[in-house]
């Protein structure tokens, strides 16, 4: 049955606007990437006319989307981590694990949350070169995405604490490949399989 | 003091705290007990990604999304099965040989051992495999992609430590193919003792082998292109990552025709969430790396060694064993980030080529993703094909020992690395 909070329910909704910070956001960023490096070998290369500041733009959206991707990442809860020894352990061991790690995480980004807001505001940022942009545009992306994991493991954590009297209890897992080919007797597998072994093919 | 450091690291990923998160922790951990301001941690965090050769990472990893994304798998392993199905253990073969196709355009284990896991496991199984033995065979080839340029590895080494990362790339493709050889030898004495079916039943034609290859040429020139561009010497990698990634979106929009516009949001989000996914490692282990300066471990590590023995043979192999065992439990790039720092400079001062360290370092820790029960590689594939634990050692064992007799020959005989850079 679904929890009361929709927040806690396992297959919730997620709101429009985190998926637009988390996942678009970081997409576009990375297409404006490759679009303005591409562009710049074109210029460089063929018109001999490099475009001044690529590199510095560049990095800075790599940096933001680096930090929002993460964010997105935290959300779905897959950060890589090693739970091979969490697994050995039944569903309340396993909420058990996920508290005291989910404890861990709020402490370490919340520690990074402060340090991030104490150091943009008393901080001196220099100014990048090419864009004159303040290198304080760069390190705001820090605080946002650290603030935004906490809220995601705030939740992981709630859940977790729920959980521990939930007999089916797991992590949430949201893998990051919508296609993926999990029955073996898939129509895909079948079809692969009589193209390896000569065969035709379904089609 | 970092011994301890290095046990609550431990503790913490055991707890299932996420891996940038535990480097973050010690980092912090230890930033409170010397007289440093905190700010250092974020200052760390932002400038270890504020680098120009590191913008070929999701480059690439955007061109690996594409060309997957665009049924170029399933064409490189029909490829991959007209050119060795026919053999005895044929499965097994395309298997390996897959891998090294697949590696030319991906660079990543993981992303390898996914594919052949969700695919080629099932289909093996199907033919008489063993679970353990197709799961331990997918995990023991994917190791090629980290080999192979263009190599996330490599890429991030080549940062580091300061080395041509055209040269790393050229330097990676003896030892990819040693290892893609290596296993073929070993697929086929097991497959003569376990007595493995054929993958066809007979030996394709001529004209069936010119079809496949026409329909994944496109892919199989892609690892082709990169390295003429950057032997050429005009193209930096960042640059070479770009027009991989439109070469990429050109043969899988206008050639192959199996994405369309409307696809590429969703491969650019994917491609951006693994970035995201392993770029903040980096900068999380970029914090890490104060603790490296601070303590001078390259320094005191060096002392260590030169106790034990002065010999640069004997070295080597106390570096391999140590990169093995940390390899086996921490994610291999955060590994690289950590270590690197502190190992180039004591291989370097022993004489050792600073490319064909870079394969060493790279070997040994893509070695360590695959070593059960913790390689973070060999987790994924067993996530995928449920295969168990017990079951999957018994059967990597001997694909386990191939491994290390490759990883010795890279170490041993330099030239399997240098060689090529010097000819090309």
């Amino acid at each position: 049955m679904p929890h009361t909070f929709p927040l806690l329910r396992k297959h919730r909704q997620v709101p429009r606007v985190l998926l637009i910070i988390e996942e678009y956001i970081p997409g576009a960023l990375l297409g404006l990437t490759a679009a303005m490096l591409t562009a710049d070998v074109i210029m460089r290369y063929v018109f001999n006319r490099p475009i001044p500041g690529v590199a510095e733009v560049a990095m800075l959206a790599t940096v933001w989307l680096v930090y929002l991707s993460a964010s997105g990442i935290s959300r779905r809860g897959g950060h890589i981590a090693l739970d091979l020894l969490t697994n050995r352990f039944g569903a309340r061991g396993r909420a058990i694990f996920d508290i005291i790690a989910e404890v861990i995480t709020l402490a370490v980004l919340g520690v990074i949350l402060v340090t991030a807001i104490e150091y943009l505001t008393v901080g001196h940022f220099v100014t990048l070169p090419a864009t004159g942009l303040s290198k304080a545009f760069i390190t705001v992306a820090i605080p946002i995405s650290t603030g935004m994991m906490m809220v995601h493991s705030a939740i992981f954590l709630l859940r977790a604490v729920i959980g521990l009297r939930d007999p089916g209890y797991r992590r949430h897992h949201e893998p990051i490949e919508t296609e993926e080919i999990e029955d073996p007797e898939t129509r895909d597998i079948r079809r692969i399989d009589s193209s390896l072994s000569g065969e035709r093919g379904e089609k | 003091m970092i011994l301890v450091l290095l046990l609550i690291l431990l503790v913490l990923l055991a707890l299932r705290v996420p891996m940038f998160v535990s480097l973050l922790a010690v980092s912090i951990g230890y930033i409170l007990l010397e007289p440093t301001g905190m700010s250092i941690i974020v200052q760390r965090m932002s400038s270890g990604l504020e680098s120009f050769p590191l913008l070929a990472v999701p480059m690439f990893i955007l061109a690996g999304s594409i060309m997957a994304g665009g049924g170029l798998a399933e064409r490189l392993m029909g490829f991959a099965s007209v050119l060795v199905g026919h053999f005895k253990g044929g499965l097994a073969q395309v298997n390996v040989l897959n891998s090294l196709l697949i590696g030319g355009m991906s660079g990543s284990a993981q992303a390898d051992a996914a594919i052949d896991s969700k695919v080629l496991v099932p289909i093996m199984r199907r033919h008489g495999y063993t679970n353990a033995y197709a799961s331990a065979l997918t995990a023991a080839s994917s190791s090629i992609s980290p080999i192979l340029p263009p190599s996330i590895g490599l890429i991030l080494y080549g940062v580091l430590a300061n080395v041509s990362i055209g040269d790393l790339f050229i330097g990676g493709v003896l030892p990819a193919l040693l290892i893609a050889l290596a296993l073929t030898v070993a697929v086929r004495v097991l497959a003569g003792i376990k007595n493995h079916p054929q993958g066809r039943e007979k030996r394709a034609t001529v004209k069936e082998i010119l079809l496949s290859l026409k329909g994944s040429v496109w892919a199989l020139l892609m690892p082709v292109l990169l390295l003429v561009g950057l032997r050429i010497g005009i193209f930096t990698p960042t640059e070479l990552s770009a027009i991989a990634v439109v070469y990429a979106l050109l043969v899988s929009m206008f050639v192959y025709k199996q994405i369309g516009w409307r696809d590429l949001p969703r491969v650019f989000i994917d491609s951006a969430l693994t970035t995201g996914m392993l770029m903040v490692i980096i900068a999380a282990a970029s914090v890490f790396s104060i603790i490296v300066a601070y303590e001078r471990i390259p320094l005191q590590l060096e002392g260590m060694l030169q106790l034990i023995s002065t010999n640069p043979l004997v070295l080597l192999l106390i570096i391999n064993v140590l990169l093995l065992l940390l390899g086996a439990v921490i994610d291999a790039m955060s590994l690289m980030i950590i270590l690197t720092p502190v190992l180039a400079p004591i291989a370097v001062g022993m004489g050792v080529d600073p490319v064909h360290f870079g394969l060493i370092i790279v070997l040994n820790v893509t070695i360590g993703s695959i070593t059960p029960p913790l390689g973070s590689t060999l987790y994924t594939v067993t996530a995928i094909t449920g295969v168990k634990m017990g079951a999957l050692i018994r059967a990597f064992l001997p694909l386990y020992l191939t491994m290390f007799a490759v990883l010795m020959v890279v170490t041993y005989v330099p030239g399997i690395v240098t060689w090529l850079p010097s000819v090309l």
